[in-house]
């Protein structure tokens, strides 16, 4: 799978520049929205959640802190949403190449992380640049930020090549992720916090992987306490775990999949 | 002995679901819920390096089917194969061309899904922009091509690398007639270069110049395989065949007249009398037919003959009355006719003549002889059509 990622690069690359292409022809400002996006973004839940609702979180908070915890979480949380969706349908999509062109499927499912990864990226960069200014930056552990992005890539590779695979023989598995992202968006600490929570639902968001992914990410980027090692390995694990099952699923699907197509 | 492209006994099938849900029943509790459908039964050949090889046949032969199998957007349900080199294919020009890209960032696109490297499509990146004579065109969006550009640009980006195996769908040529010609002469030049050529086509005089060997494909199944004449022949043949069985075999039915006269022998000999059933372009053949006229027969009596291709197309009718030759007259008011047709100019086929006792207007057959004399003609020359007519070139 990685093999095959890694000596299709270039057609990778090729790929992921098309789809960024593809999202601003035709625009004014262009690649400009990935960074134009963030920022709007953040403005409004600023406005909303510190200005209109007062939400707080900690005790001596400022009223710029919540917008800033809330937006840490969004950023990986909108990339892996983003890739799953997409991905749902990226074989059906480009039937016309698969059905004429000898080219390793995976990199479609691939492409598809890859580029919600770089506007993630863009997103963070924004997102650092505010935080430099706001005077809450964190700078310490930013090196962590890598390996992070990594472990997501992994999962959202792996996601992708699942559901992609899937959706090729049932339709119907677009419209279970998109049930499945707005279930999960509540099960996850992204708009609330952890420490308010009492047991049973504790629980729930310690079984969550994405609990964990969103702790390192408070951690290194706004000092948030560090996450657990277990939760840490658990969302390892499951990086792992969804990766080879995405790949094993492809390829023992590949075959069909090309005759259905 | 290396080859090009070996396949063993390759074949493909298809499940048909009558929908989803009998797909995930039988994926689920194993319930049977598909139609097998086999569009190639097993086959195997082998076609070695620089050699061009035909694949002829009906519509749903299974052609597009081997073409994709080898060119790897499907996979076969049993055997395997095996291709030795970059393999361009011609399935579809244009595939994958994205509208709001620009011409050279769809080759650059192109080259990679080849698997070929930024610096290999730059290399040739120029060459092939020359060839689909898109000029400034290029840089504009694919979207605003006129559909002879965007094949122009296909056409240019499918065979623009250094493939050494090029898989090519019927599209041989596109564009206007200048182009066309730019066309095969890239493909004619692929192929002197020592490139191996799978080629798939309806145009069956293209598949007899171009390639070595063909194989005819019938439902699936291998029927011929051999010398790329040969096989189109025996598929020319088997069309002529298969068009006889339908129902206008009404003309054949003894309806004239066959108290006054009737046809009694018929044969068709080389000069030297020997029975002719293979002839060659350029040989002359002797017709000789006789026929009873019985005495109440008013009028002089005729013959004619017709000569058909096996298709029942006819290619000329001759009767002795229009050329003002009396029969020989034999005994027992048997009459004999003969003719000889010199040098005939026939191309590849098969043909068969039939004679008739008809009276001096050639209006009224009254008799056609039972049994045709069938012959095959093999030409001079390999272009299609049914004669080479008396000509001379002028300088």
């Amino acid at each position: 799978m990685i093999v095959n990622i890694l000596k299709s690069r270039r057609l990778v690359s090729e790929l992921v520049l098309r789809d960024i292409r593809n999202r601003y022809t035709g625009s004014v400002l262009g690649f400009f929205w990935s960074v134009l996006n963030p920022l709007i973004q953040l403005a409004l839940y600023t406005t909303v959640f510190s200005i209109v609702l007062k939400v707080r979180i900690g005790p001596d908070a400022s009223p710029g802190l919540f917008a800033i915890y809330l937006f840490c979480g969004l950023l990986p949380w909108m990339a892996i949403q983003e890739s799953a969706t997409r991905a749902a349908n990226c074989f059906i999509e480009n039937s016309n190449i698969i059905k004429k062109l000898s080219f390793p499927l995976e990199t479609l499912p691939f492409s598809m992380a890859i580029s919600s990864l770089i506007h993630q990226v863009l997103g963070t960069l924004v997102f650092l640049v505010i935080l430099a200014i706001t005077g809450n930056a964190h700078f310490r552990l930013i090196i962590i930020f890598l390996p992070l992005l990594f472990s997501q890539c992994l999962f959202m590779y792996g996601l992708g090549m699942l559901i992609a695979s899937i959706q090729t023989f049932f339709r119907d598995v677009i419209h279970v992720v998109g049930v499945a992202f707005q279930a999960l968006f509540w099960a996850t600490p992204i708009i609330y916090s952890k420490d308010k929570l009492v047991d049973p639902f504790t629980t729930v968001l310690n079984l969550n992987p994405f609990t964990h992914l969103l702790e390192a990410y408070r951690w290194i980027l706004i000092g948030d306490p560090a996450p657990s090692l277990t939760g840490i390995l658990y969302w390892s694990a499951c990086c792992v775990i969804i990766y080879f099952l995405g790949g094993i699923v492809l390829r023992r699907c590949k075959p069909v999949i090309l005759d259905l197509i | 002995m290396k080859y090009a492209i070996s396949a063993e006994n390759i074949s493909k099938s298809y499940r048909l679901y009558s929908g989803p849900r009998a797909m995930l029943k039988e994926f689920l509790f194993n319930v049977h819920g598909h139609q097998l459908y086999t569009a190639l039964r097993p086959l195997s050949f082998q076609i070695p390096f620089g050699e061009a090889f035909g694949i002829i046949g009906n519509n749903g032969a299974g052609k597009s089917t081997l073409l994709k199998l080898l060119a790897g957007t499907c996979i076969p349900t049993t055997g395997s194969f095996n291709l030795r080199g970059r393999i361009g294919a011609l399935l579809e020009l244009g595939v994958g061309f994205h509208p709001d890209h620009t011409g050279r960032e769809n080759i650059y696109f192109n080259g990679a899904i080849l698997g070929l490297t930024r610096e290999e499509v730059e290399e040739r990146i120029e060459s092939i922009i020359a060839f689909s004579e898109l000029k400034e065109f290029i840089d504009e969006p694919v979207k605003t091509y006129s559909s002879g550009m965007y094949l122009r640009l296909g056409f240019s980006v499918a065979t623009g690398f250094d493939f050494s195996i090029l898989i090519i769908d019927e599209a041989l040529a596109v564009g206007d007639q200048k182009f066309q010609k730019k066309c095969t002469d890239r493909i004619l030049e692929f192929k002197e270069n020592g490139g191996t050529i799978l080629f798939c086509s309806h145009n069956l005089h293209q598949v007899k110049l171009l390639c070595e060997n063909a194989l005819w494909l019938h439902e699936g199944k291998s029927m011929f395989k051999g010398p790329a004449r040969e096989t189109v022949e025996a598929y020319q043949s088997f069309l002529r065949k298969s068009k006889d069985q339908t129902p206008d075999t009404a003309g054949k039915t003894p309806g004239p007249d066959r108290q006054l006269c009737w046809i009694e022998k018929l044969s068709v000999t080389d000069m030297d009398g020997n029975p002719v059933i293979s002839a060659k372009s350029g040989d002359s053949l002797l017709v000789e037919a006789e026929a009873y006229f019985s005495p109440d027969f008013s009028g002089e009596p005729g013959l004619g003959f017709i000569l058909k291709r096996s298709d029942d197309l006819v290619i000329c009718s001759l009767s002795s009355h229009e050329s003002n030759t009396p029969l020989t007259r034999l005994k027992n008011n048997r009459y004999k006719g003969r003719l000889v047709f010199e040098n005939i100019p026939l191309m590849d086929g098969e043909y068969s003549l039939t004679a008739v006792a008809v009276d001096s207007y050639a209006i009224q057959v009254y008799d056609l002889s039972e049994t045709d004399c069938s012959f095959t003609v093999k030409g001079a020359s390999p272009y299609p059509g049914i004669v080479t007519l008396p000509h001379r070139w002028i300088e």
